[in-house]
């Protein structure tokens, strides 16, 4: 029986270390070859430059943290009008993918055709355009907007929430206006809270991708994602170079992942959670309706502006031009759905979302119960291996995979294949859907388990008439997320997918950095409608997509 | 194999059971049998290894050594590697949180024991509908187990753990989730029907007054050890230590020496004067030990004039508190303070002298290391 448990765990074991470990392990021992190590640290000035603007673009986390707190408490502790409808608009910005976004705001910023430049440029002052998206500022700013800071709301939210109130009824008793409050009662009690924020900003930050390809590339401002994609799109393939920025990133990423872990694991906020009383809003007369105008200008400019810019430039003739006889269309349309391409670019989607969705559930919700309800020998070693991708930014996962398929033999027939797609997303949604099936099933109290063992049923039994029904609320959020994860990932595939297995979202990002900007938008329009479809209808069934996602 | 359900012996056989966690023994060493329609119950307080001994009779907990039998048939062996499983065994257990799974109804949550052992529709409908009406549950069946109160979601464990008809049915503290009241009636009910039942029971308790009523014997448990074995009277009436003559009901103390003895008495000094005589055969008590005197309150009188055969302690009172029903009195006395409940008729008002009347049988002397 013993000897049982030893084999079953070695081979849990070695099977999750094939899937999660081999892809990061190819790219580490990738990483070995000296030459390649001399050649990004002292001969190529490139890659240097890359690892210096990944560290200043991902800067940007703790403004982020700053701005999204103050944003989330307003929301939290205020009555101000309009604050049902704000919290769900940061939510539709928490959950929209962030390509299309930039398309919009390249419209509106883009430095010889965005509107905004054509608009200022008519006043008689100005002689040279005044903004251009195709910089540091610019890619700041997009990220700024449709991602890092509403990531923050949603994220810093909950701790907002836990917090016993009468802390800061307290201080305004003492005669503190509110601002006060929040400086000198809030944030001191949630600063943990607000710096695991920052780390966490600070490595998704370092893991983004798109964003940078589409402007900073054409501007020669290359982060080391966008760097590592150029070198494997090299003719032939600069792969030890590759691997060897890669390694270097990696160390840095696990360093900043085990000092998050660190920080989450005392969460010294969770001991002012108060005694059940809930959170009752502070009242500030009139100055809630200053705050509500400063929130919806916020939203407006955040993500009503680019999304109905995207929604225009999809009907533009030439996407930016304003003053062309005919400058709009639905020229674009018409050619995106009767292109061959799309068709299959949405039937590879559709199979890359569902089946990785049904998939990984399956695998997430039956190693979380190997976790947290077994004795299996090496528990702690699994939990950590289906952790690892959490610093593992999707387009090394990438690489690392794409490596492993081209230099295994047997492997090897599964290059450009969907299935590897499809296991590419699991592994890059593995920290998420494990942690929240180990939430889950956590919650499950052992008596009930036990009940049914008394009862007179076997292990399995138990875990299909208790465990499983009690854990569906948390597993169809989990497989939502994967899902809507396999409809947005562009980094994880954007090296792996063929022509064949090219989903929609590559096919988004093939059109918007070839410069086929208005198909583009047609394409971008549609995945966001369809993740937004998806994630509003799990909300209407009352699942919670964020917490966990916002973490894990 | 000695497999023969239904065989004289008893339904539970626990031997020589220990189990550690860390360095901490839980179980020191346990022994004890259940008879056929036998209540035993394990009473002691949280952390004394009651729980722990029945989730190892469950099939729940693995013991480090020792045994168990149920029905003749080995279950537990560690000297045989045998290790039965919970689901293999044969017993109903109602868990302290009652453990009803929230994602079924009542009638599910009942009948699941008859649908592992592959029951028809017709015959377990049945035998849910009369084992629900034992425990007064007709009326719920098709409710979800999230609609329910504490005292009804108790007697769905309870309908569930008596239903597939185990060999011995387990009870880890069932009762102390509920409010007094409920307490009790369902303690009367659970009774009338062990009584109609004949069920083999393992109670587990920390409330010594369900313990008396419930049980045809009282296993007391301190530090993973059962002090003493018996009836509710013996362990009432005879306690085998002071601890579980304190545990188990109320009682008043007094310390003092032994002043003097003979043959078939001992005189014990109280201090202030007093000293009383109390029958003992006692070779221990010399003179020189110090003691401790104990008597449970309704041996003892408020009074004036004792019998002759009584003992009278002078006292003073301290404190009273009216209580409606009755009053509580501190009383200062010679050998140490104590309570006594006094009926409310009586007049009675701080620094009052009053005596005390003891019945000499009814006084238990311990050897007390002063301190």
């Amino acid at each position: 029986m013993e000897l049982r448990r030893q084999s079953l765990s070695l081979a849990i074991l070695a099977a999750l270390a094939a899937i999660t470990l081999a892809p990061v392990g190819v790219v580490a021992l990738g990483g070995l070859e000296a030459e390649a190590w001399n050649k990004i640290l002292f001969e190529d000035s490139e890659t240097r430059q890359a690892l210096g603007y990944s560290v200043i673009l991902a800067l940007r986390a703790p403004f982020a943290a700053v701005i999204g707190f103050i944003i989330a408490w307003a929301l939290i502790r205020f009555p101000i009008p309009g604050r049902r409808f704000l919290e769900f608009a940061f939510w539709i910005a928490f959950m929209m993918p962030i390509l299309p976004l930039t398309l919009g705001w390249t419209l509106f910023l883009d430095e010889h055709d965005g509107l905004l430049n054509q608009l200022l440029m008519r006043l008689p002052f100005i002689e040279e355009p005044v903004f251009n998206i195709h910089s540091i500022s610019g890619i700041i700013w997009v990220h700024m907007t449709a991602s890092t800071v509403p990531v923050m709301i949603i994220l810093l939210g909950p701790a907002i929430r836990q917090m016993d109130s009468s802390l800061e009824e307290a201080a305004r008793v003492s005669g503190a206006p509110a601002g006060r409050v929040l400086f000198d009662v809030t944030i001191p009690l949630l600063i943990t809270a607000i710096f695991t924020g920052t780390i966490l900003g600070f490595i998704r930050g370092l893991e983004a991708f798109e964003v940078e390809q589409l402007l900073g590339a054409p501007a020669g401002i290359y982060v080391y994602t966008t760097r590592v994609f150029d070198l494997a799109n090299w003719q032939p393939p600069r792969f030890a170079e590759a691997m060897a920025l890669s390694t270097l990133v990696l160390v840095l990423l696990g360093g900043l992942a085990f000092a998050h872990q660190r920080a989450t694991r005392n969460r010294s906020y969770a001991t002012v959670v108060g005694r059940g009383m809930g959170t009752q809003p502070l009242s500030i007369g009139r100055g809630r309706y200053a705050i509500s105008a400063v929130l919806f200008l916020i939203v407006a400019v955040s993500v009503l502006l680019p999304g109905a810019l995207l929604v225009l430039g999809s009907f533009m003739t030439l996407f930016g031009f304003f003053d062309i006889p005919e400058p709009f269309t639905t020229a674009n349309w018409r050619m995106v759905l009767d292109d061959q391409n799309f068709g299959l670019a949405a039937r590879n989607s559709l199979v890359i979302a569902l089946g990785a969705g049904l998939a990984g559930v399956l695998i997430y919700t039956g190693l979380a119960y190997l976790i947290m309800r077994t004795r299996l020998a090496y528990r702690g070693v699994l939990d950590f291996m289906s952790w690892l991708p959490w610093c593992v930014p999707g387009i090394l996962l990438g690489l690392g995979l794409l490596a492993l398929v081209l230099y295994t033999p047997v492997l090897s027939a599964y290059y450009g294949s969907l299935g590897l797609l499809v296991a590419a997303v699991i592994i890059s949604q593995f920290p998420l859907g494990v942690n929240m099936m180990k939430t889950a099933v956590g919650q499950v109290g052992v008596e009930l388990e036990e009940a049914a063992m008394v009862s007179g049923a076997g292990r399995l039994r138990v875990f299909y008439d208790v465990v499983l029904p009690l854990v569906r609320p948390m597993l169809i959020s989990v497989f939502v997320l994967v899902v809507i994860a396999g409809l947005r990932d562009i980094s994880t595939l954007v090296l792996l997918a063929q022509p064949r297995s090219l989903p929609l979202s590559i096919l988004l990002f093939e059109y918007a950095v070839s410069g086929s900007k208005e198909a583009a938008a047609v394409v971008g329009l549609i995945i966001s409608a369809i993740v937004l479809v998806v994630a509003l209808t799990a909300r209407r069934l009352g699942l919670d997509l964020t917490s966990a996602r916002s973490t894990a | 194999m000695t497999d023969a359900p239904g065989s004289m012996g008893p339904v539970l056989s626990v031997r020589r059971v220990t189990k550690r966690y860390g360095d901490a023994l839980a179980v020191d060493d346990i022994s004890f049998d259940i008879d056929a329609g036998e209540v035993l119950t394990l009473l002691g307080r949280s952390g004394c290894g009651k729980s722990t001994t029945l989730r190892i009779v469950a099939g729940l907990e693995h013991p480090d050594s020792g045994s168990v039998h149920l029905r003749g048939k080995v279950v537990v062996s560690t000297a045989d590697g045998i290790f039965v499983a919970a689901d293999k065994r044969n017993i109903g257990l109602v868990f302290q949180s009652y453990a009803v799974w929230p994602h079924m109804t009542v009638e599910q949550n009942i009948g699941y024991p008859l649908k592992i052992r592959g029951w028809g529709r017709n015959e377990s409908r049945a035998r849910i509908e009369e084992v629900a009406d034992m425990v007064g549950l007709s009326a719920f069946l098709d409710r979800q187990a999230t609609q329910l109160s504490g005292g009804q979601q108790q007697r769905v464990a309870l309908a569930r753990a008596l239903i597939h008809e185990p060999d011995l049915l387990l009870l880890d503290e069932p009762f102390s989730n509920l409010d007094t009241e409920l307490r009790s009636e369902l303690r009367f009910q659970m009774k009338h029907l062990q009584d109609r039942l004949g069920m083999s029971v393992l109670y587990v308790t920390h409330d010594q007054i369900e313990a008396m009523d419930l049980s045809h014997r009282v296993a007391v448990m301190y530090e993973g050890q059962i002090q003493q074995l018996g009836t509710p009277r013996d362990i009432y009436e005879t306690p085998a230590n002071f601890f579980i003559q304190r545990f188990v009901g109320k009682i008043l103390t007094f310390d003092g020496t032994v002043a003097a003895r003979d043959e078939s008495a001992v005189t014990v000094d109280l201090g202030e004067g007093v000293a009383i005589s109390l029958p003992s055969e006692d070779r221990e008590l010399a003179v020189g030990v110090t003691v401790r005197l104990t008597t449970r309150p309704e041996d003892v009188r408020l009074g004036s004039d004792p019998g002759t055969a009584e003992l009278a302690i002078p006292a003073r009172i301290g404190e009273v508190s009216y209580l409606g029903h009755q009053q509580d009195c501190k009383l200062l006395c010679p050998g140490g303070e104590n309570t006594l409940s006094a009926s409310k008729a009586t007049e009675l008002s701080p620094n009052d002298a009053v005596t005390l009347v003891l019945d000499p049988a009814k006084v238990r002397i311990w050897p007390w290391r002063s301190g």
